[in-house]
């Protein structure tokens, strides 16, 4: 089965790049006019093929009939944003200007920029196979729900005159493109032309992620999709107890990803080292193509081990990193870890949380995981009241269920939308909200709500939000004056405004100040998971809110490195985690690669011990 | 003779200015009554900062507004050209005003 356009989807890190480049080579060497297409800010196309490529179609030297494009969403939004300003550049006031600017600085420019790209190129023919590698799930995600819903907005706001402006700016030039919009879906949704593709490990997290990524572009009508599970452990490597209970895991894993999900499926085992070279991406893209190890032919492998004992040994607690988890003075201490999903947020909040509740500080861990998951995770109902966790004094726990959260926050408008409006428009406002922006702002406002609750100690978080959200939130003219208008335009001023208005200022300044706020981020040591969080954490910089911890994960133990296959990779994780060092100024902190789930408090205070060390005395 | 009627809308992604933290109920009010007045045929159009930049070039007037009070003086409100009202959104009764003046 081929056709034209190739999707790939799956959070940074697990092999999408490999993967895109294997079957760019797959189809350039049988004779296919080839382009591939990167959004990821961390491609190495340029190592991959040993050549500069850029943000422009480059002919591949190498590889006949290959071409590539290292698509920079920084430079395609500067070009949208100086496209759409520069009629106002030098006319209005500097201080104006950089506001407008912030505006288009949304997801959503960064994302309508790239999908633009790809409806160019539905139009071009010049290319027989065109490959996206494209950014992370839930960004792909919405960029390709969007245009659904786009072509939807602009034919009614053309019918009715409200102006044809939609929820995002850079909406505003469609109008024209409607019909390139049009073809673009169709496309996307014929079988025949498109097809999705998922690369993910056998986990947990990316298994659900995946599950609901195919469900999501299943109800936009889009019906052509695979799945390529890479990193799957060869059995004969695990030749010993550690990493044979980690076989047995995946092993567990690849059985439930073949029960519950009915499309093709084909299986790549871990490499040793990272992926480079055409030879190495040839011998992949034979794998995928011409011999490829399907999930349905898969033969399970049953193995018995004995119980494995990990010999982890727990840091020096330091000083330094002590401090930035506890409260200084009088002051509460907030700590928020941002990462991808995936990289073990919610297991290392949680892990902290019982570190500090141990210490003797009253505590409470606030997470939108999945309550479902949390009940696992901590054998114990998870509300969205703080609950103190049994057998303990000072932890306590709570969670924030991000889709009622968001559905709650929308309804608050609609509910008072509903009672004036006719149905076409509160479709168009609901149109609106489904903005990517809305589910953040939801989450965000509950934990406003907790951040100002004086019984704690300390709170720790287990997402965090981004620059963008805050710049906005810290907008001079955007939010505040339009509350400011409605004080004196409509008499009602709903409590929550008040509260909201005053909450934003002082939040903004308390995250800003790191004797109140750690902010943390979760990664494992990987190319382009480090470049991911460096260019996040240089977004939350732009609002003076400084890291101030890292946290790399996964990391493997001495302890279960008993061939020259584990050393290999060892010694690239020794290689990128010199590379954190470099890059960043924050103090690193490490989590082995456990055994097992972290499911329990005996396990999640062990793992705080392993990332903070333990107190002799308790 | 229809008197033509143009709003200068400050930085929003969206006309009704739901997606913000805290969406604006005059906003929302407002989107609905120029709905209505363009449904029923009069001269209006609306034009949001950063995605029509060029429509605010075109009026020397609005720019100059923005130069002395920044964008805090939008939205502007003009008729045929000469601004009307700014800083806030125009009720139903001034618009009905600046079509009979």
């Amino acid at each position: 089965m081929k056709t034209r356009f190739y999707f790939f989807s799956g959070k940074g890190g697990v092999g999408k790049t490999t993967m895109s480049c294997a079957t760019a080579i797959h189809f350039a060497e049988l004779g296919k006019k080839t382009l591939i297409i990167t959004t990821d800010p961390a491609s190495n196309l340029a190592d991959v093929f040993e050549q500069s490529i850029g943000h422009k179609i480059t002919p591949i030297t190498n590889v006949k009939n290959l071409s590539a494009m290292e698509l920079d969403p920084d430079i395609a939004t500067n070009e949208y944003k100086e496209k759409t300003l520069s009629p106002l550049r030098g006319l209005i006031p500097a201080e104006s200007f950089k506001v407008l600017e912030e505006q288009l600085s949304s997801p959503c420019t960064a994302e309508m920029a790239s999908f633009d790209r790809f409806t160019d190129f539905v139009q071009d023919g010049k290319f027989d196979i065109v490959i996206f590698d494209t950014a992370p799930t839930g960004h792909t995600l919405r960029l390709l729900e969007l245009p659904v819903q786009w072509s939807g907005v602009i034919e009614k706001a053309a019918k009715d005159g409200t102006g044809g402006q939609t929820c995002i700016g850079p909406a505003a030039a469609l109008t024209e493109s409607k019909e390139k919009f049009d073809r673009a879906i169709s496309t996307i949704r014929d079988p025949k032309m498109t097809t999705f593709v998922f690369v993910l490990h056998p986990e947990a997290t990316p298994i659900y992620e995946a599950k609901r990524s195919i469900h999501e572009l299943t109800k936009l009508g889009i019906n052509s999709k695979e799945i390529i599970i890479n990193g799957v452990y060869p059995q004969e490597v695990c030749d010993n107890p550690f990493m044979l209970a980690r076989f047995i895991k995946q092993q567990q894993f690849l059985q439930s990803i073949r029960q519950e999900f009915k499309i093709l499926a084909k299986v790549i085992e871990l490499a040793s080292g990272e992926i480079k070279g055409v030879g190495l991406l040839r011998m992949i893209g034979q794998k995928l193509y011409d011999t490829p190890l399907l999930l349905s032919d898969y033969a399970f492998k049953k193995v018995t081990a004995d119980k494995a004992t990990s010999s982890n040994i727990y840091p020096q607690i330091n000083n330094k990193i002590r401090k930035l988890l506890t409260p200084q003075k009088d002051n509460k201490r907030l700590i928020f870890f941002a990462g991808k999903g995936g990289v073990g947020k919610t297991s290392v909040s949680a892990s902290t949380a019982q570190w500090t509740a141990q210490e003797g500080y009253k505590t409470l861990l606030l997470t939108t995981d999945p309550a479902s998951h949390l009940k696992q995770v901590f054998d114990q109902e998870v509300t969205d009241k703080p609950t103190l966790l049994k057998g303990e004094k000072n932890l306590w726990f709570t969670h924030i269920d991000a889709k009622a959260a968001t559905e709650e926050y929308k309804e608050n408008i609609l509910k008072e939308a509903r009672k004036k409006y006719d149905k076409e428009r509160i479709i168009a406002i609901e149109e609106e909200l489904n903005s990517p922006c809305t589910e953040e702002m939801a989450i965000f406002e509950k934990f406003i709500e907790f951040i100002a609750c004086k019984d704690f100690e300390v709170i720790v978080f287990d997402t965090a939000p981004t620059g963008h959200t805050l710049r906005l939130l810290e907008l001079p003219v955007d939010w505040n004056k339009q509350l400011e208008i409605k004080t004196f335009t409509t008499t009602g001023e709903t409590k929550v405004d008040k509260k909201t208005k005053s909450h934003f200022k002082e939040v903004i300044d308390l995250l800003q100040d790191p004797e109140k706020t750690t902010f943390s981020f979760v990664m494992y040591p990987e190319s382009t998971p480090i470049e991911e969080a460096s260019r996040a954490m240089d977004e939350l910089q732009s609002i003076k809110i400084k890291t101030t911890l890292i946290v790399a994960n996964l990391i493997l133990p001495e302890s279960s490195i008993s061939n020259d296959y584990l050393r290999k990779r060892k010694s690239m994780q020794e290689k990128y985690l010199k590379v954190m060092r470099k890059r960043f100024t924050a103090p690193i902190v490490t989590l082995p690669l456990l055994v097992d789930d972290l499911m329990g408090k005996d396990k999640l205070r062990e793992a705080g011990y392993l990332l903070y060390g333990k107190n002799k005395v308790k | 003779m229809n008197k033509k009627i143009i709003i200068y809308d400050p930085p929003m992604c969206c006309s009704s200015g739901v997606c913000g933290p805290n969406p604006d109920k005059t906003l929302i009010e407002f989107t609905e009554l120029f709905a209505d007045l363009k449904k029923s045929g009069h001269d209006i159009e609306r034009y949001i900062i950063t995605q029509s930049p060029e429509k605010f070039k075109d009026n020397p007037e609005v720019i100059k507004l923005i130069q002395k009070q920044q964008l805090k003086v939008l939205p502007i409100t003009t008729v045929n050209g000469i601004v009307v009202k700014t800083g806030s959104y125009p009720t139903k009764e001034e618009f009905n005003s600046f079509i009979k003046k």
